[in-house]
């Protein structure tokens, strides 16, 4: 086990490197200019923007400049935002998806586990089909359906919520909306997985062994058929984990929260180079980790799985 | 036709009608050609697409031409521009400042903003006969010959007048409707039934619906930047929130030599920094300098082509002198309390240009120190009416009043905070929630809503929409192809049934701006079977 964590902790930087070429490149080959805006610059001064960035130099030239500076932990200016460097960015950002992140991802695990093992349990029962409805819904209904749903009715009728902002200092109630409108795909994705996996484990010979010894049925789900069923939520988790905590597009947007989700489309809407390089490398970086750990948790779930 | 008599008196406009009516006689015996199916090209946005579906109807309907769609992302958009690769695209211009000139000078020859590839040599020599002119009633006159060539010739289609969309919580007050939809924030307080609200609640929240990129003033280039650059400095002028002519700012008087060529400034005795310091004319001298010459920004700056007026400006600007010596710019510091500038022309608008973010002071010893970070909230120092108190990015950014600020007692407002929210729904949900008082853009697809509330505020922008025609290829390289396309469109229309604020049709190329108010000319007509005849002139078959 631990060899195997060895070698993919020195293939990981490899697998960024290649990322980062690649993101490199393609933000330079792709059409507009960082600098173009609906009243022209002129000519000189934009070549003299350029230069200022070293971006007229050639791509390979650019392309060690850059590395240099991100061996070294800077991750470069922002073309977009001038005061400011892509560092700073980022670091002021990740908190608020990530916590948000955090949260809604707990609350998708409490609600869709719960409703899968329920589902899973009793299939075909009334509270599996309840469940399984619901869980549909969760996940044909998109962000920008729900969102601005939830603000109408908790923000603009009752008054609960503010319709949008971000304590800085940490958790507040303005959480609840944006965690709750970010979890539900989540939610009812993890509860038919759950109930999915749960439907082909009671099956399996290592579960009636388990009931033939004379376990007690909760025993039985909860030490036995919960872990093999978990191996489906598992692999969708460590993805899922890496997006929801990176920060969601639509979400934030409806809810303003000041997280990396905007910031990544807006870096390539607004052909900031600087600033989608770095949460390429940095969002990459998370990706990696988190596959990580998802093949380690999959050898000790199951035990069928051995890494050598 | 009507304009005939207007069409003599432009010598080149008649040598270019003789041209065609040549090449329309040559070409009499021959069969007349489909006309080419044209494509418009718009950046992806609801609104745009609207507007450029209903043109596209109109041209079919009236000139039996097809019209495609190209819709394209804004940046490749801005690059199809820059590159005339296009046929017709659309376009927006907001003014930078109250003068025709900002938009007038768009179309000479060669210049940046032109992008049609229309040139008109008598067009170039109209605008740079009217720097010239000191009195704006004559100005005008001469732009309006200007206008006309260009209305004739028809290189832009003009399409209407925006407005603004101001939401406002009718507690605030000292704010006024005007076409810059600029709004000092010295002047506006807080009332609570029918009194001036008590200091702790003195607080303005208001969606600047964007991150500012910067707010050093030298390198600032957008509206969000520049709402914010008027609460933390303050030029020689500012702007009357009412009617927008230039006040005094930092400088409580001028005087303007008899050739309109050297203004002397004088500057007020108590202007101050945040830090205590006096503002003094080296400041501005400093400053614009900072612009001027490329070597001394940390990032070059965009609108430096605003201080082009200024004597020997321009070669250092456009890189044509590569080194910048101060002593050659016509800028002089006489006394700590003295300015002169030395203007390359008689900019007879250069009052209006002092009121804008470029021409703003910055701190020399806080730049000096602390390089680019001097913009942070711990570092930064301004001489307008409000300090920044705290920029929490993307969430929101605070303001208090500057107890350094001369005109201290005129302030009320005790605290302003800019939220960014670029989401105009959220944006208008927080305020009927009442999060946010004031709002200056409101999402077109809840309009029905939005009108009836008693809050919002309509009134004309000085910022314009029109089509780009590309004079360079066929078939839009013949003035009568594209005056038959204008021809051919009901602005009207457009403005009653695709936007639905009380757009106002732009007849000319400008808008009623400047003081007193320019009035353009008459515009080409809605006239669709004078559209179809001057196509069939233009040698092109229409049923």
């Amino acid at each position: 086990m631990l060899k195997y964590i060895l070698r993919r902790l020195v293939t990981a930087p490899l697998v960024i490197f290649l990322l980062l070429v690649i993101t490199f490149t393609m933000v330079r080959v792709a059409p507009g200019s960082p600098f173009s805006s609906e009243k022209a610059t002129p000519p000189e001064i934009q070549e003299r923007q350029r230069a200022f960035y070293h971006l007229d130099k050639s791509i390979p030239v650019q392309f060690i400049y850059y590395l240099g500076n991100v061996v070294r932990g800077d991750l470069g200016p922002s073309l977009k935002y001038k005061d400011l460097t892509v560092n700073e960015i980022i670091s002021r950002h990740w908190l608020p998806s990530f916590v948000l992140g955090t949260t809604a991802m707990a609350l998708a695990l409490v609600m869709g586990m719960t409703a899968g093992i329920l589902a899973g349990l009793k299939p075909n029962s009334r509270w599996d089909y309840s469940s399984m409805t619901i869980s549909m819904v969760g996940i044909t209904l998109p962000a920008f359906v729900t969102g601005p749903l939830l603000v109408v009715v908790f923000s603009l009728k009752l008054g609960w919520f503010r319709v949008s902002g971000w304590d800085a200092n940490g958790f507040s109630k303005d959480i609840v909306l944006p965690a709750i409108t970010l979890s539900l795909p989540y939610a009812a994705r993890i509860a038919r997985l759950m109930r999915a996996g749960l439907l082909e484990v009671v099956n399996q010979d290592y579960i009636r062994t388990a009931r033939a010894k004379g376990l007690r049925e909760h025993v039985v789900v909860l030490r036995h058929a919960l872990k093999g069923a978990l191996l489906p939520v598992v692999s969708f988790l460590g993805p899922a984990v890496a997006f929801i905590i990176t920060g969601s597009l639509v979400v934030e947007t409806i809810f303003q929260v000041p997280g990396l989700g905007r910031q990544f489309t807006q870096s390539a809407l607004n052909r900031d180079y600087g600033l989608t390089q770095g949460l390429v490398v940095f969002v990459g970086t998370l990706l990696v980790v988190l596959n990580l750990v998802v093949d380690v948790a999959y050898g000790f779930l199951d035990p069928r799985i051995r890494y050598d | 036709m009507a304009r005939s008599s207007r069409l003599i008196a432009g010598g080149a406009v008649l040598a270019l009608l003789s041209a065609s009516l040549f090449a329309y006689c040559a070409r009499a015996g021959e069969k007349p050609k489909p006309f080419p199916k044209v494509e418009i090209l718009y950046n992806t946005l609801e609104s745009h697409r609207a507007i450029a579906e209903a043109l596209a109807q109109m041209w079919k309907d009236e000139l039996h031409v097809n019209v495609g769609l190209a819709n394209t992302e804004w940046k490749v958009y801005l690059d199809k521009m820059r590159d005339l690769d296009y046929q017709i695209a659309r376009a927006g211009w907001v003014f930078d400042y109250n003068d025709p000139h900002n938009i007038f000078e768009c179309w000479q020859t060669g210049n940046g903003n032109n992008r049609t590839g229309w040139s008109n040599k008598k067009y170039d020599e109209l605008i740079e006969k009217a720097t010239l002119v000191r009195d704006n009633a004559e100005r005008w006159k001469v732009y309006q010959d200007a206008e006309r060539l260009a209305v004739d010739e028809a290189p832009i289609l003009p399409i209407y007048i925006y407005v603004n969309k101001n939401m406002l919580s009718q507690k605030v007050k000292g704010w006024y409707d005007n076409v810059l939809n600029t709004h000092p924030y010295d002047a506006i307080w807080i009332e609570e039934d029918g009194k001036v609200a008590p200091p702790d609640r003195q607080k303005l929240n208001f969606n600047n619906g964007a991150e500012p990129q910067t707010l050093d003033p030298a390198i600032m280039s957008g509206v969000p930047e520049s709402r914010i650059a008027i609460a933390l400095y303050e030029g020689l002028t500012r702007y009357d929130p009412k009617d927008l002519h230039p006040i005094p700012g930092v400088a409580e008087s001028w005087e303007i030599s008899e050739d309109g060529k050297t203004y002397t400034f004088h500057l007020r005795p108590d202007a101050r920094w945040s830090n205590g310091d006096p503002v003094t004319a080296s400041d501005f001298v400093y400053s614009w300098l900072r612009v001027i010459d490329p070597t001394q920004l940390p990032q070059p700056a965009e609108y430096a082509q605003v201080f082009d007026w200024i004597e020997g400006a321009k070669p250092v600007i456009h890189g044509d002198v590569k080194t910048c010596d101060p002593t050659r710019i016509g800028l002089d510091a006489r006394d700590a309390r003295t300015l002169v500038v030395r203007l390359a022309a008689p900019c007879p608008f250069f009052l209006n240009l002092c009121a804008h973010s470029t021409y703003y002071p910055v701190h020399r010893a806080t730049v000096e120190r602390h390089g680019q970070k001097w913009t942070r909230p711990e570092n930064i120092v301004g001489n307008g009416p409000f300090i920044l108190k705290q920029w929490e990015l993307s969430a929101k950014i605070v303001f208090g009043p500057s107890p350094t600020y001369w005109g201290h007692e005129r302030v009320k407002l005790h605290e302003i905070t800019f939220f960014p929210i670029d989401s105009q729904d959220t944006a208008l949900n927080k305020f009927l929630a009442g999060e946010c008082d004031w709002l200056d853009d409101v999402p077109i697809a809840r309009a029905d809503e939005v009108k009836k509330n008693p809050c919002f505020r309509a009134s004309p922008f000085l910022t314009i929409y029109f089509y780009r025609f590309n004079c360079t290829k066929p078939p839009f390289d013949d003035p009568r192809v594209r005056r038959a396309f204008s021809m051919a469109v009901d602005k009207k229309t457009i403005c009653s049934k695709v936007e639905r604020f009380g757009e106002i049709p732009l007849k000319g190329v400008c808008p009623p701006c400047g003081n007193p108010p320019y009035k353009g000319v008459p515009g080409l007509p809605y006239d669709p079977e004078g559209a179809r005849k001057l196509l069939r002139e233009a040698g092109y078959e229409v049923p």
